[in-house]
């Protein structure tokens, strides 16, 4: 055991200061909030200063109801952000129009202008015309303004009082009740999906990361033979335990960091999206769906023997560990499905399916204590696998076993 | 003493060592040679129990009961450390892996990269020194924990002539404390001057065992050593010659049985400008190479 945690301590401490393990710790969930927090950052960016947007109108005219409806958009400064300007020539010809709109685009006397034309009672031509690319947050913005306006204009054509209408058809939001034996609990579905999201990807993610480092370093020892001088000093046993222990924290202390990082840079607003309901649970099977996939991992890796074996290898078991997140539509879908329930009992899904399952349902002891009975077995089973793999894998070189001698190393006593 | 008893080990269709014994005492250096996949890297692997032997014991001091991984030291044919990290670190490590204090460690890496003129060297990393300082920060990490044993594994491949020394004089000095050293080489001219004992093995099987001089004195002849000028292949058509094993402007001759050295030198002398005609024991190379063929047959 003192040999393992030896080596364990090892690896923690030489891995801990790879460069790859910094960037993805530090770096990557900056990255991952920023790009999540920048769409909210621009919406909620204010306007700096008053854009002279023009308009012209043919057949029609509803400017003053369009500029009042615009007005709810303010500078900083209290200012409205758009105000419209009327355009028209003598004739209203459509090319004396255009060539009058680029003149004034051009002095900068206008940043834009809209074309609007009636063509029936219910058929518009609505243009934007304007030189450099619009923001998308004007248009979207002179879209609604319009659409509110035309909406209105029909709705008196038939005598129908719009604010009325409003008033009749507003909608509903259906708010969810969990029913459990704590009583009733206030339950905000995007929140504990995406609570739940998040856990999960953060285990994959991790686990990604700290197995490529992981088999790196068991191929590297492999490579530089130094794995013959640690087996002069420690067991096989002792020296994959040491492995798992050492990628088990690192894989830890990475997510422990993320964490601090995003309490930290968005705190209570980022738990405000996230909501987990059973917090425990879902720790105990992160931990031990880690450890799992950890040791089955060491095994596995073990038997690269170079720097592109290691690559396809890692590959794979990339793909093993995003499994669960290909599944988890299945279970956001519909989280009484039979098939999440059956994936449940299944090891290399069992961690993920269970965090799911018990934040979005109500799920019974029983059904927790053999699952959680299933993973502990689990590690045991693949820590054995991995043993006999690791045991004779890390003692050859030159190529990589073929499944029937892995087989035989299986067998061998 | 470390005693090996019918040591036995197969692996798939293949007898790797084959009921090996021997005994080492305090202060020998034991040669374990052979030719490549003799079984000299799997005799090793029982001995530091990386593998599990079929059959066969292995005493240290007439005792099973020791840990074999804290009291041995091991020096790898094939060289390698962790490239990134600080030469300290992985002192440290492997010192400590074997079960040693960390304060203890410490001060014997101090020791010894003092005495290998590398005392400035601690704190930087593993691949800022030579292939030579590399290699000699490997012997030390063997030494680090001051095993009981050594096993060192063709320790001088490698290494230029000054290293060499450098390296026979460590060798020395564990041997001088009273300790054991196994020696695994192909190099018989070191095995000859380092060895107080050999064992020679062929497919699994011991060939020849015991300590050089009597393993000398029993093969009982001796060999022919002729220097000259213009020695050839022609040498090989003697009939009083078994083999020959020629050099630049020597050859050692392995003689069958019965020879007249009168008659041999007056027929050498017909054919070639002799300079030198010498009957002596055999070399361990010729006795290396005539027993693996022997041994073959």
């Amino acid at each position: 055991m003192r040999k393992a945690i030896q080596v364990a301590k090892w690896e923690y401490l030489e891995r801990i200061k790879n460069k790859s393990y910094i960037f993805m710790t530090f770096i990557f969930p900056l990255f991952i909030f920023g790009l999540a927090l920048l769409p909210a950052l621009l919406e909620n960016e204010e306007d700096v200063s008053t854009k002279v947007i023009g308009i012209f109108e043919k057949n029609i005219s509803v400017y003053t109801e369009i500029e009042k409806s615009l007005l709810e958009y303010k500078t900083r400064d209290g200012q409205p952000t758009y105000i419209l300007r009327k355009i028209s020539t003598d004739d209203n010809d459509i090319n004396k129009v255009t060539e009058l709109g680029s003149k004034l685009i051009k002095e900068k006397a206008i940043e834009g202008y809209i074309y609007l034309e009636k063509v029936s009672t219910d058929s518009f031509i609505v243009e934007y015309y304007t030189e450099k690319f619009a923001a998308l947050k004007d248009i979207a913005r002179f879209e609604k303004a319009i659409n509110h306006v035309l909406t209105n204009e029909r709705l008196k054509l038939v005598n129908l009082d719009p604010e009325k209408i409003k008033e009749l058809t507003k909608s509903i939001s259906l708010k969810l009740v969990k029913l459990s034996e704590k009583g009733k609990e206030k339950f905000e579905t995007e929140k504990v999906f995406l609570g739940t999201f998040f856990f999960i990807m953060f285990l994959m993610i991790s686990l990604i990361m700290s197995a490529g480092l992981l088999v790196r370093s068991v191929v590297e020892e492999k490579s530089n033979r130094i794995i013959e001088i640690l087996l002069s000093s420690c067991s096989t046993n002792e020296l994959m335990a040491g492995k798992i222990f050492g990628l088990s924290a690192l894989g830890l202390t990475q997510i422990f960091v993320w964490i601090v990082i995003a309490i930290s840079a968005g705190g209570p607003v980022i738990l405000n999206y996230i909501q987990l309901q059973d917090f425990g649970f879902s720790l105990i099977y992160f931990v031990l769906g880690y450890i799992f996939y950890a040791s089955l991992f060491i095994g596995i890796g073990s038997i690269a023997t170079n720097e592109q074996e290691s690559q396809s290898i890692m590959s794979i078991l990339s793909m093993l560990v995003m499994l669960p997140i290909f599944l988890s539509s299945i279970i956001f879908q519909n989280p009484e499905s039979k098939l999440g329930m059956y994936l449940s009992y299944f090891p290399l899904t069992t961690a993920s399916m269970m965090t799911m399952r018990i934040n979005l349902i109500e799920v019974s002891l029983v059904e927790k204590s053999v699952t959680l009975l299933i993973l502990i077995l689990s590690i045991f089973g693949s820590i054995w696998f991995s043993g006999k793999i690791f045991r004779v894998a890390i003692l050859s070189y030159g190529k990589i076993p073929n499944i029937s001698e892995i087989i035989n190393w299986l067998k061998s006593k | 003493m470390l005693k090996v008893i019918n040591l036995h080990k197969e692996f798939t269709n293949v007898v790797a060592v084959d009921n090996l014994s021997f005994e080492i005492n305090e202060g020998e250096i034991f040669g374990l040679l052979g030719p490549n996949g003799a079984g000299k890297t799997t005799t090793i692997r029982c001995l530091l129990n990386i593998i599990q032997p079929d059959r066969g014991e292995i005493l240290f001091n007439g005792s099973k009961e020791y840990d074999i991984k804290n009291i041995v030291g091991y020096l790898p044919e094939e060289r390698g450390l962790y490239t990134k990290s600080r030469i300290i670190d992985v002192l440290l490590y492997l010192g400590e892996l074997k079960g040693r204090s960390r304060s203890f460690v410490k001060e014997r890496a101090t020791y010894y990269l003092k005495k290998l003129g590398m005392e400035d060297t601690g704190n930087r990393k593993v691949n800022e020194l030579s292939k030579g300082n590399q290699q000699k920060i490997q012997i030390i990490s063997a030494l680090i924990s001051d095993p009981q044993i050594l096993i060192l594994d063709e320790p001088f491949s490698g290494l230029d002539p000054i290293n060499q020394e450098l390296v026979r004089n460590l060798i020395l000095e564990f041997i001088n404390e009273g300790k054991i050293i196994i020696l695994s080489t192909h190099q018989m001219e070191l095995a000859e001057k380092l060895c107080n004992k050999i064992s020679l093995i062929n497919k699994g099987k011991q060939i020849l065992y015991g300590p050089l001089n009597e393993i000398k004195q029993k093969f009982g002849r001796l060999n022919l050593y002729i220097k000259g000028k213009n020695l050839d292949e022609g040498l090989k058509n003697f009939s009083e010659f078994e083999t020959v094993d020629l050099y630049e402007n020597y050859a050692e001759i392995f003689l069958k049985d019965h020879f007249n050295s009168k008659e041999v030198l007056q027929k050498l002398l017909m054919k070639y400008e002799i300079t030198s005609f010498e009957l002596k024991e055999p070399s361990l190379h010729s006795i290396f190479v005539m027993s693996v063929k022997q041994s073959g047959k």
